[in-house]
């Protein structure tokens, strides 16, 4: 037998073809076959639940676990490391709850706060250094690199955040106008933020490369020039004070 | 094949795992060496690696593999390779290992420690596989003997013979988890003791103790219970061959305070020194 067909066989095989490896194991091989069987889908459904843990407790036992197994049979491991499996799940829960956006974009808030835990250090401008000499015509503002935003319409934040502290989450909401959530790591905590429209084309115009005199420009376009400089000052007050900002150029 | 030299470590260790961290980054827990997963800190940043750095500057430490995939018939996963060796340049390990085993084929990773034939193609594969490692991260690397639940239609070699091969060939060393060869033993009918008697002994630098569960039909490498008195045999028979090699507890489930496992701990301490005594009076 070659080792090359052997190998994609027993693929086959725990993909769900129970009999193509007939041919490679010795006859009292059947239990030793339904091992692997399981320990394939024990260990990829370990993985979903500690992964998506907030939308576990939000569908429940039943859902959840009809869900993680329509993904197990529709989406076999590819990355060498098991903390990439999941990165398709929001999207089949959208197709499975199109009228619960709440469902899909806890997933999401579940998943970004895990790429966030061991995401890339970087260092953080502190309050303090705020006051030494900036060139504010100038100074571009750079996030720390674990920062990530998505829209979201529900109010997916808050019921995170009850049920991370056990308590009983709000009635979900669906906003009228549009938000987003900010997800980022301060130190060692994983953290996010439900932000308002405004807030997140502020993210977007300085993740963007705007300097931070642009900011302001593109925020008194909106507000007028007084809101809109001091909108754009009360941000970035906000975002150094939340260990947002890696630096200041 | 390049040679690349192992000098041997002596000492007693235990796994690293999170409801431990703690304690042992006090750096007064009994332990000569700390095994990590390797793959759970090749990561970016963030907690997993400062706690490392920090778990490092107390306790040597071992790197220890489950997705390396050794025996994958179309080659090894380069991007993979690449954060091992970081990883290794970053920690400064006293080694390397992972499984004699494969995990996945042509971009499917199933994530499990799944057997190899042991013929001469698949022996051809692994060696080529050990030599590319070996040579991309510039050190030796251990290979564990894995726990199997079944046996194939065809072979040219029992375990022992293939990893002995495989050693004389490629140069690599061995991590031999006694437990796997009693969970093995027991699932495919052969004798732990005959086992260990067809290993080399100049190629054994690690060795694992853990505990197994029984399944339906066979035993279950789970490492959720303390070591069996079964377990203690096979490994006192081990130090009488192998003489002082770096031995830990591994323990992954169902896991007891730090406590327990230092007690346990101090049972291989008891277990390997008594077989010195033996084999230095037999001497």
């Amino acid at each position: 037998m070659s080792l090359l067909d052997m190998q994609r066989q027993f693929r086959s095989f725990l993909l769900d073809d129970p009999n193509v490896l007939n041919r490679y194991v010795s006859a009292d091989a059947i239990p030793g076959l339904a091992v692997y069987h399981y320990a394939y889908r024990a260990q990829l459904e370990e993985c979903m639940r500690e992964t998506f843990e907030r939308t576990w407790a939000w569908l429940g036992d039943d859902d959840f676990h009809d869900a993680i197994h329509r993904y197990i049979e529709n989406h076999s491991p590819t990355s060498w490391t098991i903390s990439d499996y999941g990165d398709h799940f929001v999207n089949m829960l959208d197709t499975l709850h199109p009228d619960s956006p709440e469902v899909g974009e806890l997933a999401l808030l579940d998943w970004t706060l895990r790429r966030a835990f061991d995401g890339p250090d970087g260092a953080v401008v502190t309050t303090a250094a705020m006051a030494e000499a900036i060139d504010w015509d100038h100074a571009k503002i750079r996030f720390v690199p674990t920062l990530r935003m998505f829209a979201v319409r529900s109010n997916c934040g808050a019921l995170w955040s009850a049920m991370a502290s056990e308590k009983v989450p709000p009635v979900v909401e669906y906003f009228a106008d549009a938000a987003a959530i900010r997800v980022w790591r301060d130190g060692h905590s994983c953290r996010f933020q439900t932000i308002d429209e405004l807030e997140m084309l502020a993210v977007n115009y300085i993740a963007n490369g705007a300097s931070f005199a642009e900011l302001c420009g593109n925020l008194a376009h909106l507000l007028g020039d007084e809101h809109g400089t001091s909108a754009a000052g009360e941000f970035l007050a906000a975002w150094v004070g939340e260990g947002l900002v890696a630096a200041i150029d | 094949m390049r040679t690349h030299h192992l000098p041997a470590f002596e000492g007693f260790g235990l796994g690293l795992r999170p409801v431990h961290y703690e304690e042992i980054l006090g750096g007064q827990v009994p332990v000569d060496f700390v095994e990590i997963i390797s793959e759970n800190f090749m990561v970016q940043g963030g907690k997993p690696l400062a706690i490392l750095e920090r778990v490092r500057a107390h306790y040597p430490v071992v790197m220890h593999g489950v997705s390396l995939s050794i025996g994958s018939a179309d080659g090894l996963k380069l991007d993979y390779l690449q954060k091992l060796k970081e990883l290794a340049a970053r920690i400064q390990p006293l080694w390397v290992s992972d499984h004699l085993c494969w995990t996945g084929v042509e971009g499917f990773n199933s994530h499990d420690l799944l057997p190899l034939p042991y013929t001469d193609e698949a022996l051809d594969v692994v060696c080529t596989n050990v030599n590319v490692v070996q040579d991309y991260l510039g050190r030796p690397i251990l290979l564990e003997n894995p726990s199997t639940y079944l046996g194939y239609s065809q072979a040219d070699y029992s375990e022992p013979e293939f990893l002995a091969e495989l050693c004389r060939r490629a140069g690599c060393y061995l991590l031999l988890d006694v437990n796997n060869i009693y969970v093995s033993g027991v699932n495919q009918g052969f004798d732990p003791f005959h086992y260990l008697s067809a290993i080399p002994k100049d190629y054994v630098r690690q060795m694992h103790l853990a505990g197994h569960s029984q399944g339906e039909s066979r035993l279950i490498d789970t490492h959720d219970q303390p070591v069996p008195n079964a377990v203690w045999s096979v490994y006192r028979a081990a130090c009488e061959r192998f003489g002082s090699v770096a031995s830990m507890i591994e323990r992954d489930d169902n896991i007891p305070p730090l406590n327990e496992l230092i007690d346990e701990l101090n049972i291989a301490r008891t277990v390997a020194s008594v077989a010195r005594r033996s084999e230095e009076c037999l001497v």
